[in-house]
């Protein structure tokens, strides 16, 4: 239990997904200009990346191992985590439909994330969790990804009313309040083992 | 080597076959008109029409063309296409035009000289005029409508309401707020926008409204009250008998239409 609530305040502050590894750094600014945007793909990234973990690390344990060609894993886990993002908006289509049109395109969009791969590789790989502590580190990436993309957007939305330099209004202004998130959030390392 | 290809190739199989079966057994019946008529709506999703949003007055819409005219924000082109393609024939109609709320007229306190802008000539001191609510007359209007809807007549615009589609770009152009948006079956229009009070007005213009409020008495229905020195006309209780209009001394109130019209609003 203790482990696994190291492995959430892990995954949502210290190793932050965007903060810190920089990975899923296209929807942090794509999407990161309206709250509400941010908080609809923020939901729809957890959902998936948490889906995403179990489903890879079942076909890693049970067909990629035994097979001995755990080399693969790249080609396999894009195969599944794009076919179970398709399969999730078929039905979410036909049995949600308000749901449906609320994610809108951001289902879709996060088919090609790098976050959702790197988070899947980064469970059989670097850390070799077992199948719990994959799904939590799945879900607490998620809810980091979130918290990034939220607190972006609402710094975004404040920038845009706010006076800048002409130079800096824009992305530019994004990148540098990016950096400086990045580096508060290098004051979490060290916090848990 | 066989082996990655037996098991991915199987992998992809299995995943294919899966979303094969889900898309034909999830497959959402859907009426694909709705998706193209939703194309051709603002996308705003305002309500105006009374439906929750573009969405849904699009489904509401294939079932019920004749509801083509609530939508507001739609253009022209627009709402002839959606009419083509729900099949019903549409008709122009639009629900507001600008209204001039100023028949010029007002003391010149100086010449001006500098770029020929309402906006530029209204930004030195109060303005050009001794009326600080009147029509400058320099055709920011003009400028600002895309349909050609407005021409200057002398110093004053006046608005084509053949070509007038209530867009309201000329409302905003406008530095003083002299043009404002009337329902396209107002009856009786107001060609004054000063609030100050009669001394005022009467000291700066001959054609300026001073609230004498001899319109409010004349009008037998009680559609006229003077709000804010000027008068304020419910359109919907007025009944175009022209009597306010007869009582007005400074020709400030003007009737558009000698007798009631029929709703404009059905498409």
């Amino acid at each position: 239990m203790e482990n696994l609530l190291s492995i959430v305040i892990a995954a949502v502050f210290i190793n932050n997904i965007v903060l810190t590894k920089f990975l899923g750094l296209c929807p942090f600014f794509g999407v990161s200009t309206r709250v509400r945007n941010a908080l609809m793909m923020g939901l729809a990234v957890t959902f998936v990346m948490s889906c995403a973990s179990i489903l890879t690390w079942l076909i890693y344990e049970y067909l990629l191992i035994p097979f001995e060609i755990e080399y693969m894993r790249i080609v396999a886990f894009i195969l599944v985590i794009a076919s179970f993002v398709q399969l999730v908006e078929i039905v979410i289509r036909k049995t949600l439909p308000d749901l449906y049109r609320a994610f809108g395109i951001y289902l879709p969009l996060i088919t090609t994330n790098c976050a959702i791969l790197g988070v899947t590789l980064i469970n059989v790989e670097v850390e070799s969790y077992s199948f719990v502590a994959s799904a939590v580190n799945g879900l607490a990436t998620g809810l980091g990804f979130s918290l990034a993309l939220f607190m972006m957007a609402g710094m975004r939305e404040r920038l845009e009313i706010s006076e800048q330099p002409v130079s800096f209004r824009g992305l530019p202004i994004a990148f540098i309040t990016a950096s400086l998130l990045a580096l508060a959030f290098q004051g979490f390392s060290g916090m848990v083992e | 080597m066989i082996e990655e290809i037996a098991v991915l190739g199987s992998l992809g199989f299995f995943f294919s076959t899966l979303l094969v079966v889900m898309s034909k057994r999830f497959a959402v019946q859907m009426d694909e008109r709705v998706e193209r008529v939703r194309e051709l709506l603002p996308g705003a999703s305002c309500g105006a029409c009374g439906f929750g949003g573009c969405d849904d007055f699009a489904e509401a819409l294939v079932k019920d063309p004749s509801l083509l005219g609530n939508c507001r924000l739609m253009g022209a082109d627009e709402r002839r296409r959606a009419g083509a393609l729900l099949g019903i024939e549409v008709k122009e109609t639009w629900w507001m035009v600008a209204n001039v709320r100023c028949a010029g007229g007002s003391k010149v306190l100086f010449d001006w000289v500098g770029e020929k802008t309402c906006s530029a000539a209204s930004s030195l001191g109060e303005g050009v005029l001794a009326c600080k609510y009147g029509c400058i007359g320099l055709g920011d209007c003009v400028r600002a409508c895309p349909f050609g809807a407005i021409e200057l007549r002398g110093n004053t615009p006046v608005v084509d309401e053949d070509k007038c589609r209530g867009c309201g770009l000329c409302v905003n152009a406008c530095p003083r707020g002299v043009i404002k948006l009337i329902p396209k079956d107002a009856k009786v229009i107001i060609r004054c926008n000063s609030p100050e009070p009669g001394k005022v007005v009467a000291a700066a213009c001959p054609n300026g409204c001073i609230a004498c409020k001899l319109c409010e008495k004349a009008c037998q229905v009680g559609a006229i009250k003077i709000e804010n020195n000027l008068p304020v006309i419910d359109q919907s209780l007025c009944t175009s008998c022209g009597a306010c209009v007869e009582a007005c001394k400074r020709k400030v109130l003007v009737l558009r239409f000698p007798k009631p019209l029929a709703t404009p609003h059905a498409s």
